[in-house]
């Protein structure tokens, strides 16, 4: 080969390696999914490879470097479930609506939200407090309550001392547990309160499930369920337990809505089968994707109690997941068909229309099948509702009972047949124009400061929009957050992604400007509200929107989101077409009986 | 009135500092590692090790410049990937040099790329660094300057000279691959 006669620079910038964004981001998601389970003592392969004992320390990197954010003053490192806190701290306090106590070997003293509480620490509340454990778990305390948070051998563990607490446990490998004088609850995933006073104690499930010890006797609970070690004691509705609560009429109202419908629309389950395993060669079963037992009953969605005003979800076209259970509540067939092959409701926002995973717990609106995703079959399968009550052992993933066992069930008891097709749609190139990139990679500085509670998505925009302009460092909140500005649309990125543009064009936006989807922005994009605001977010928007303009009749109108894109951002939308998949029903029929 | 305008969580809901800090970083130390080492399965491994080292170590080596520390932790492990495929022995005419431990899937298709890599790792670190930060991350003189708390000229003298030096161990590779 002969030595190529281009002048170096050129060279190295045409030759030196350069990932592709979709290397970057799966290389990401690989190795973040490696160290979840990584046992740091060991050496990995590479370093084996290399026989390398640890990082060279060198030179310290001087502290200028003004598009990297500042290191966080506390550090936790997660190695699996298990959490090194700095210190012994076990929690911190986030917020309190009068005095909260920290009482350590017996001393008591006042705190602030940020402080820190320590392992065997106890907390007294005069008034509401919120907790925020070393898990991620949050602690909402009643006045007058007090408790300590432990870590031991079963993980980490909430002693309640007296008074009432909610816990929203996080979904985790190892259960949370909330321990009294005479009972222990263990939750995942899981919204509980817990009461404990001198009659005893009580636990209920708000979402999710619990399991309950009292001596050698264990319960498990589901929502709306509750226990008392004190039977003299009579129970009052859970709603009316939780009254005191911040989150009161958001609990009790996505609780009673799907509940109430599923009470008014479900079938009892018939008792589950026991079915054979599939043995493979060699003696091990291979995994059942069906349910264990479904019961699918026609639903009126008239009948059905409304949901709350603005929930996703309670209502007609919900769906809640608890472990080994799923509930959908009054969803037509080519929604349940939809859902079944991994499909999005067409306006939520969502990469390539594939669903986001679900969690546990949470009630999802899933909207109603309009045909893009679906076609074919009868009329039937968009005008008539179903209500399915499904039950698969404990230990089932979410995708599978959404996915396989869904497509089972709808196999089974609607004789599905259906095959995917697609079709070229219009879209969107999304690539840099040709002046070049007109934002630079920069960051948004999180409080050390616990964050409210509820936060205004209007805080972001009038807190950031001057240095999002600019390009500059923001502060917390961090994200993206639109609003009207006037005659406008107003989009405000603090240390955000480039423009989430699909929803409001209502077409793919493909990506194609080499800027990692990792990478983040301050930015403002603002352009007219015309036509081609035409998609779901417009609708979200339209009625009643709150403005960030002080005098929205003085703000001059900007151009069309084309050309602002371009001369904003320096990014630029070309036409193109793009690959859809859709669903086209072969055959189905009502459902057969329960 | 209610607000009916959308806030979009920056990325996912954090479960901690730590994948925080992934979730910030990964990319610089990825494509670092990329540029330096030439293919994705050493990149990976590097990215990997550099956040096990972490959880092994704790973050205090972190300072108040996450970024700057694990920038250049990506590029001295990745020089380290690329000299440990080098033979223990003088400088050999590219053809005889041993196929690399994982070979880059586009080595193959470029050998002006390859013997780029191979040029990089007999670079000191300090001139890796530089230039991965001007040709791969596109920093001008003036910002890498600063980052490195140094002059703007002495950063166009360093780039210079690594230029010439990368000129002149490539010409001499593919010179001798081409006798």
């Amino acid at each position: 080969m002969k030595p190529d006669p281009t002048p170096i620079d050129e060279l190295i910038a045409r030759h030196l390696p350069s990932a592709p964004p979709h290397h970057v981001e799966a290389a990401g998601v690989r190795v973040w999914q490696r160290l979840r389970t990584a046992d740091p003592s060991a050496a990995t392969p590479l370093e084996t490879r290399l026989d390398v004992s640890g990082l060279s320390t060198g030179r310290r990197w001087p502290r200028t470097l003004g598009t990297y954010a500042a290191a966080a003053a506390v550090v936790a490192l997660a190695v699996g479930a298990a959490v090194l806190w700095p210190s012994a701290g076990v929690a911190v306090l986030e917020a309190a609506d009068s005095s909260v106590y920290r009482v350590t070997n017996g001393t008591s003293e006042p705190i602030t939200p940020g402080a820190t509480i320590g392992r065997d620490d106890a907390v007294r509340a005069d008034g509401g407090a919120v907790l925020r454990l070393a898990d991620g778990s949050h602690v909402e305390m009643r006045s007058m309550s007090e408790l300590s948070v432990e870590r031991g051998g079963e993980g980490l563990g909430i002693r309640l001392r007296s008074g009432s607490i909610i816990v929203t446990a996080k979904q985790d490998d190892r259960p949370l547990y909330v321990k009294t004088k005479d009972m222990t609850a263990s939750v995942t995933g899981t919204v509980a309160l817990v009461k404990a006073d001198d009659e005893g104690s009580r636990v209920g499930v708000i979402e999710g499930e619990a399991q309950i010890r009292e001596g050698g006797v264990e319960t498990r609970l589901r929502p709306g369920e509750q226990v008392a070690t004190n039977r003299a004691v009579p129970a009052r509705p859970l709603s009316e337990e939780l009254a005191w609560s911040r989150n009161a009429p958001s609990h009790q109202a996505i609780l009673a809505a799907f509940e109430q419908g599923m009470a008014a629309t479900a079938a009892p389950i018939a008792v589950p089968r026991v079915r054979p395993a599939v043995t493979a060669p060699g003696g091990q079963s291979a995994p059942r994707l069906e349910f264990d037992a479904a019961s699918v009953k026609p639903c009126d969605q008239n009948s059905v109690p409304a949901p709350p005003a603005g929930a996703r979800g309670g209502g007609p076209n919900s769906v809640r997941m608890t472990p080994g259970h799923t509930y959908v509540l009054c969803v037509t067939a080519a929604t349940l068909v939809r859902t079944a092959y991994g499909y999005a409701p067409a306006d939520v926002f969502t990469d390539g229309g594939r669903a986001r995973g679900f969690n546990y717990n949470n009630v999802y609106g899933l909207g109603v099948e309009d045909g893009r995703r679906v076609r074919g079959g009868p009329d039937w399968v968009r005008n008539e509702r179903f209500t399915i009550d499904a039950v698969a052992p404990d230990d089932t993933d979410i995708a599978t009972m959404t996915g396989p066992m869904l497509r089972a069930l709808l196999e089974k008891r609607f004789g599905l047949a259906a095959h995917l097709d697609s079709e070229q749609i219009p879209a969107f190139d999304l690539v840099v124009a040709p002046g070049g990139l007109k934002i630079k990679e920069g960051t948004c500085v999180r409080s050390d400061a616990p964050a409210p509670l509820m936060r205004s998505t209007l805080d972001l925009v009038r807190k950031n929009l001057d240095a999002a302009r600019r390009g500059a460092t923001t502060a917390d909140p961090c994200g993206l957050a639109i609003a009207r500005n006037g005659p406008n649309w107003l989009m405000v990125a603090a240390g955000s992604s480039l423009p989430p543009l699909s929803g409001t064009l209502n077409a793919p936006v493909l990506n194609r400007t080499g800027v990692s989807t990792a990478a983040r922005f301050n930015y403002v994009l603002e352009f007219a509200a015309d036509d081609a605001f035409a998609g779901p977010l417009a609708r979200a928007f339209t009625a009643g929107a709150n403005d960030a303009a002080d005098d929205p009749s003085a703000v001059a109108p900007a151009p069309n989101l084309f050309t602002a894109i371009e001369e904003q951002l320096g990014l630029r939308l070309v036409p193109t077409r793009a690959p859809r998949e859709f669903i086209v029903i072969d055959h189905i029929e009502r459902p057969s009986a329960n | 009135m209610s607000i009916a305008a959308v806030s979009i969580p920056a990325g996912e809901t954090l479960a901690n500092e730590f994948e925080e800090l992934f979730r910030e970083h990964h990319a610089l130390v990825y494509r670092t590692a990329y540029s330096v080492t030439g293919n994705r399965h050493d990149a990976e491994d590097v990215l990997q090790t550099i956040f096990v080292r972490l959880l092994r170590r704790g973050a205090a080596d972190l300072g108040q410049n996450p970024a700057g520390y694990l920038y250049r932790a990506a590029i001295n492990l990745s020089l380290n990937v690329v000299r440990a495929r080098r033979p223990q022995e003088p400088e050999e005419a590219l053809e005889r040099l041993p196929a690399p431990a994982v070979p880059a899937p586009s080595d193959a298709d470029d050998p002006i790329r390859r013997a780029l890599v191979q040029a990089m790792a007999q670079l000191k670190p300090r001139a890796v660094e530089i230039l991965v930060l001007h040709y791969e991350h596109e920093y001008s003189d003036a910002q890498i300057a600063q980052m490195l708390g140094t002059s703007r000229g002495t950063i166009a003298v360093t780039l210079y000279r690594t230029r010439a030096r990368l000129k002149q161990l490539m010409s001499r590779a593919m010179t001798e691959t081409h006798a």
